[in-house]
């Protein structure tokens, strides 16, 4: 690979990018474009899990009601 | 850069809008102890990483695609021309990354745009885009303790990238269509961040609905104690200390404006390139501070939560003319906004329960829209430009102005948005969880390690006291 750059000992006013690939900004922004829309996939379906066996593990008898409870003595002491 | 005064101008306005973003990231640090502050405990850790969070999310599509919409789209497009040709402004552009300026390598750059835009494309960006930041962060806190952090992201990019952005294009710009066509004022952003923002989160608590236990079966609201006070004052005093980056943000810092060729004035600007002095608008920003603060007082007997409040919410209203306003002007219009913004938050809150955990609908929602028709009435004649052609700011303007920043832009695309992902069932979060708390499993393994931890340090003593007994 070369680099984009290979002096400094030039006209500035002929320099133009100066970061490693120049070129390669189209499969650069599309490599990260994927990695974004991935990550909100991912958490849309992370949370949908998460949240559904929440829920059932709350709706367990006396679960919630201990939660409350919980929240209830916390709350007293502050 | 060939000169030493043409290079002292572009890096001052380089070094200036660096420092208007160092300056604007503490709105957000604001935000986050605002937020958090208000929560309560079982909440607090999942309303810190919701708005944390919103800083990546909205930086990539920011990036992706709304930096590009803010040049190409000044036009509507269609409205008083196409898609305008902003190059520099693509995500994959090379004027994007770090240049030197000299001759472009994409064929669709001039030598011009690398001139200008090497060096000043960076700190543009990111100026916006702490912008962005602040649009999305106006959201979290309306929505906290009950909405899903993924359909909150996407809302926020919703609003963050898109429509502030094109609101932003068209009315805050040197060339946008409504200050062409409709001599739409608005200098410090009331509308376009604020009145947005707060449109948009109207919307949202509408289809999201109130946390559970808020309205009382008459209809009249419980208070939620906050769970912090001192982290929403000191949140609130950081977003006034950011204030003023953003304040300085709004100006271009140093230009010709003198429409003789023949000779140079050089003056800060607007950004629709009307001129304006550092100096008037910080004393501005102070009277409207102290107004707001000062009626927020007075509307709320005394009430902090309201003061703080009010001092932002005066801001806000002042900010659409804060170029021109005398101090005066600004201290009574930021009364006004204040006073009406804060009789609006509970009338709405009563009359069609709405839930807005910090009034962010009435303070930037309220304020800004407030702020931008009071701008029609007392600057009515001005121009709105140094462009010739351009339409006078008006009354009717800025009134089409609010109705398109806050409802059109604003409650409009939010409303369908929050809609659709409600009808997927991804907006809020199931009824256990939220009485439960979102940490709650944060906070159940806390007290499971403290408890073994206590254990641990038990036996540990038991086995000591032995040893010293030998």
């Amino acid at each position: 690979m070369n680099p984009t750059i290979e002096t400094w000992q030039t006209n500035p006013m002929e320099v133009g990018p100066i970061y490693p690939l120049a070129g390669w900004e189209v499969p650069m922004f599309l490599a990260c474009l994927v990695f974004c829309v991935a990550f909100m996939i991912w958490k849309f379906a992370l949370e949908t899990s998460q949240y559904t066996a929440k829920a059932a593990q709350l709706r367990q008898p006396g679960e919630l009601a201990a939660v409350l409870i919980e929240h209830e003595t916390r709350d007293q002491k502050t | 850069m060939q000169n030493e005064l043409s290079a002292l101008t572009v890096i001052f306005t380089e070094f200036y809008y660096w420092v208007t973003v160092v300056m604007m990231f503490l709105i957000h640090v604001g935000f986050c102890l605002y937020e958090v502050g208000v929560s309560r405990e079982k909440n607090k850790l999942n309303t810190l990483m919701k708005n944390s969070m919103l800083i990546p999310v909205i930086t990539f599509a920011f990036f992706f695609v709304g930096w590009w919409l803010y040049f190409a789209c000044q036009n509507g497009p269609g409205i008083t021309g196409g898609l305008k040709s902003a190059a520099w402004s693509l995500p994959w552009n090379e004027l994007m990354g770090p240049h030197m300026g000299g001759q472009p390598a994409d064929s669709t750059l001039t030598s011009g745009d690398t001139a200008t835009w090497s060096r000043l494309n960076g700190v543009f960006w990111a100026a916006f885009l702490l912008f962005s930041w602040t649009a999305g962060s106006i959201l979290s806190g309306a929505v906290i303790e009950r909405i899903r952090s993924g359909a909150f992201w996407l809302l926020a990019i919703l609003v963050g990238s898109i429509t502030w952005v094109l609101v932003a294009a068209w009315g805050w710009s040197d060339t946008g269509w409504m200050v062409q066509k409709l001599g739409y004022h608005d200098a410090y952003a009331s509308g376009v961040i604020h009145a947005i923002s707060g449109g948009s989160a109207l919307a949202i608590l509408i289809h999201l609905g109130p946390r559970i236990g808020r309205f009382r079966d008459d209809g009249t609201p419980r208070a939620f104690p906050a769970h912090n006070t001192w982290m929403i004052i000191i949140g609130m005093f950081l977003i006034f200390t950011g204030f003023w980056g953003f304040y300085a943000a709004c100006n271009v810092p140093i230009i010709d404006i003198d429409p003789d060729d023949s000779r140079t004035f050089f003056s800060a600007t607007t950004i629709y390139l009307t001129p304006t002095t550092l100096s008037a608008i910080t004393v501005n920003f102070l009277m409207a501070l102290t107004g707001g603060l000062l009626i927020g007082y007075i509307v709320s007997k005394g009430d902090p939560f309201w003061t703080f409040q009010g001092g932002l919410g005066g801001v806000i209203t002042a900010s659409a003319g804060n170029d021109l306003y005398h101090p005066f002007q600004a201290f009574f219009i930021a009364v006004l906004g204040v006073w009406c913004a804060y009789k609006l938050h509970y009338w709405v809150e009563r009359k069609f329960k709405i839930d807005d955990a910090v009034g962010a609908v009435a303070i930037h929602g309220y304020c800004g829209s407030i702020g931008v028709i009071v701008a029609g009435f007392l600057l009515w004649g001005y121009p709105s430009s140094p462009n010739a052609g351009y339409a006078p700011i008006t009354p009717w303007g800025q009134i089409a102005g609010a109705v398109i920043v806050f409802f059109v832009m604003g409650f409009v695309p939010c409303y369908a948005a929050a809609w659709a992902l409600k009808r997927a069932g991804l907006l809020r979060i199931p009824w256990e969880v939220e009485l439960a708390g979102l940490d709650h499993d944060i906070m159940a393994d806390e007290t499971a390690h403290s408890r073994e931890l206590v254990e641990a340090e038990r036996e540990a003593m038991q086995q000591r006291l032995k040893e010293s007994d030998k």
